[in-house]
């Protein structure tokens, strides 16, 4: 009988047990600790090889949202990354102190009369062998700027440089007003827009000078220019389609702007947008399934999607806020989409999902932001901000952010205006 | 006769109660099985979760940043105490320096020049102190809230101890601010959808006067981040007398993530 009543007892204890669950929520992203180790005596090499382990470390530091950079090795460090030269070779070799394991073991032959290059090489291999994807350190960034010009005679021509803005090169001599280049899938080729003056007749008869934006394609390696474009009206906006054997621009034809699909081969167009309000500026997405642009139909210059396989297919309003967005840009998975819109008398950046949920604010207090466009990694955004000096000078520079909205690098400097900054593939 | 009658039904009693014993014991035994949980693990049979939720209507473009807001995040309550403390001790200095501006001679001019300078100083301080961390966590509490406003719930069953229960679910609540910027994973762990819950006791003084993973993750180094992030906030605010005891009594368990 005693032991029934205890165990009544003991159940009632069970019974009346209460214990309240609260949710601490999701963790923060505690970084990867990597140690560098030295060059080691190199002799006369020494001086070189420290050079280019300063590029990769450089390098490294883009990721400080992923990485932090340790000086000595502790029980918290995941990585190990030795190094040992015997001429000509540099033995790179990457350990995964956690899993005991060895990522990398490499020996590169080591250029010494580009460092920088090869440095960015290295880092790639290192990078790749945690990530397993390649990191942006050998990507470049295409832009325009008006160096060239002058406050009489407005010229941009095209530019490229190294992702961490050294080694710029110039690439178009076109002695016009370039705007809205892109990069093809390869990195070969670039579609840019040029704003040229041609004789053209009027409704009354007579004949006068207008201007007129004009699509080119460039062949980065053969310098060969191709006209794509030239009908009457905007020729502009142009990107490659996911097997770039097609582009999407905006035409407007005399009339309001749309966006056509056109093969690069027979210069066959087809629809894709067809509203009485202007619909420019098109992206793609990876796979070619969306594509966004921005689009006058709500009144306001709105960001929306569209399956570009289709006319008028599928349309969606993905902003609902904002006096005016521009230039919407996918993420390399195309899961979202970073804009620039105009608050407090300035363009900021904002990211917000592909299916209009998760707006955020990438920027702020920092000048006005334009021309956003994602690193081909997705892990950061290039894009252009101005700063206001006097009531005639401004400048403008290209800057890259994380994708947490922290500024990593400006990348250019007392370099004219910078405009529209593309990151290669 | 009686006495017979008496012993029988006794015995009948004694029959018919250790049946209703066994047939309850053997039903409550169903039931544990059935639900899965675990008989000698203590199991509570009230378990109440409670999560903080964020609701945003989008009327504007966003105000802050991705990265303002994530400094809101990281701002732990010590530092608030820290910070709150400091600027009581700002306000004291400058309660002091008034006390000693009124008792020094001056003329009537300068006294009304220093006023007015006074004025702008204690201005100056006030408005400093409402910028910077304090004015984005209350505007982070006020999103929060806007989260977690009361509604009419669907229980059918309550306790008389309203207010109690509001104490303890409002101090439960605080807590999860508290641990967050603690909460850090490898990227290796990130996304591996672990679950782990642990168990506290805190002290009258807001001390953690014990721990217990109460439900494991399965994996060592999971629990082991949520534990140092535990150890790592150094006291969490003090609970009310009314509610101590249940505090001190583990009644709260931190689910990271949930």
């Amino acid at each position: 009988m005693k032991l029934i009543l205890c165990l009544i007892f003991t159940l009632s204890v069970f019974a009346q047990d209460s214990l309240t669950i609260v949710a601490v929520g999701e963790a923060e992203k505690d970084n990867d600790k990597i140690h560098f180790g030295s060059m080691g005596n190199a002799g006369s090499k020494s001086k070189q090889l420290n050079n280019i382990l300063s590029i990769i470390k450089k390098d490294f530091l883009f990721y400080k949202h992923m990485f932090d950079l340790v000086a000595s090795k502790d029980d918290s460090t995941l990585y190990d990354v030795s190094f040992k030269y015997t001429a000509p070779k540099l033995k790179v070799i990457v350990n995964s102190i956690k899993d005991k394991k060895e990522l990398l073991n490499k020996d590169f032959t080591v250029l010494f009369n580009n460092q920088r290059s090869f440095s960015h090489d290295v880092a790639n291999e290192i990078y790749k062998s945690i990530k397993e994807v390649d990191a942006i350190f050998k990507t470049k960034i295409l832009f325009a700027s008006d160096r060239t010009g002058s406050r009489a005679d407005q010229k941009k021509e095209l530019y490229i440089m190294d992702f961490d803005g050294n080694r710029k090169q110039r690439v178009t001599y076109e002695n016009a007003m370039i705007i809205s280049p892109v990069i093809s899938q390869d990195n070969k080729t670039v579609l840019f827009t040029s704003i040229e003056s041609r004789w053209q007749k009027s409704s009354t008869g007579k004949v006068q000078k207008v201007k007129n934006p004009n699509l080119y394609s460039y062949n980065l390696i053969s310098r060969k220019k191709t006209l794509i474009a030239d009908k009457k009206g905007i020729n502009s906006g142009a990107v490659f389609s996911e097997d770039g054997k097609k582009i999407y621009l905006t035409q407007s034809n005399g009339s309001n702007s749309d966006i056509y699909e056109m093969d690069l081969k027979t210069k066959s167009t087809r629809r894709i947008t067809s509203h009485f309000s202007d619909d420019v500026d098109p992206h793609v997405n990876k796979d070619g399934s969306l594509m966004t642009f921005l689009s006058g139909r709500s009144g306001k210059a709105m960001i929306y999607t569209l399956n570009p396989k289709g006319k008028e297919r599928d349309v969606k309003r993905i902003s609902y806020v904002g006096r005016f967005n521009s230039s919407p840009r996918f993420s390399p998975d195309g899961k979202q989409i970073v804009f620039s819109s105009w608050v407090d008398n300035r363009f900021d950046v904002y990211k917000i999902d592909s299916n209009g949920q998760n707006l955020s604010r990438m920027t702020k207090n920092f000048g006005s932001n334009e021309e956003p466009w994602f690193s081909p990694d997705g892990q950061f955004i290039v894009f252009t901000s101005q700063r206001v000096l006097s009531r005639k000078k401004a400048i403008q520079d290209v800057y890259i952010m994380n994708i947490e909205g922290e500024i990593v690098a400006k990348i250019t400097d007392n370099y004219g205006k910078c405009y529209t900054p593309r990151w290669s593939n | 006769m009686i006495l017979n009658t008496t012993n029988y039904n006794n015995d009948r009693f004694t029959n018919y109660f250790l049946v209703a014993i066994i047939i309850h014991i053997v039903a409550f035994l169903c039931l544990y099985i059935s639900h899965n949980i675990k008989l000698f693990n203590n199991p509570p049979e009230k378990v109440e979760l409670i999560k903080s939720s964020v609701r945003v209507d989008v009327v504007a473009m966003p105000k802050f940043t991705v990265q303002e807001l994530k400094k809101m995040k990281l701002v732990p309550m010590s530092n608030k105490k820290e910070i709150e403390k400091n600027q009581k001790l700002k306000k004291e200095k400058i309660i002091e320096e008034k006390v000693k501006a009124a008792t020094k001679k001056v003329n009537l001019n300068s006294l009304f020049g220093n006023l007015s300078k006074k004025d702008v100083v204690d201005k100056k301080n006030n408005s400093k102190s409402k910028t910077g961390t304090k004015k984005y966590q209350k505007e982070l509490n006020k999103l929060i809230l806007e989260g977690n406003k009361l509604s009419k719930g669907s229980s059918t069953t309550g306790s008389s101890d309203y207010s109690k229960s509001q104490e303890f679910i409002s101090y439960v609540q605080a807590l999860p601010s508290i641990v967050r910027p603690y909460w850090k994973l490898p990227s290796y762990l990130l996304d591996k959808g672990l679950r782990c819950r642990i168990q506290v006791f805190i002290s009258k003084r807001g001390e953690v006067l014990n721990f217990k993973v109460y439900e494991s993750s399965g994996d060592a180094e999971f629990d082991q981040r949520a534990i140092d992030a535990l150890k790592k906030v150094k006291r969490f605010p003090d609970p009310k007398n009314e509610i101590a005891l249940r505090v001190a009594s583990g009644e709260v368990i931190l689910g990271f993530p949930i």
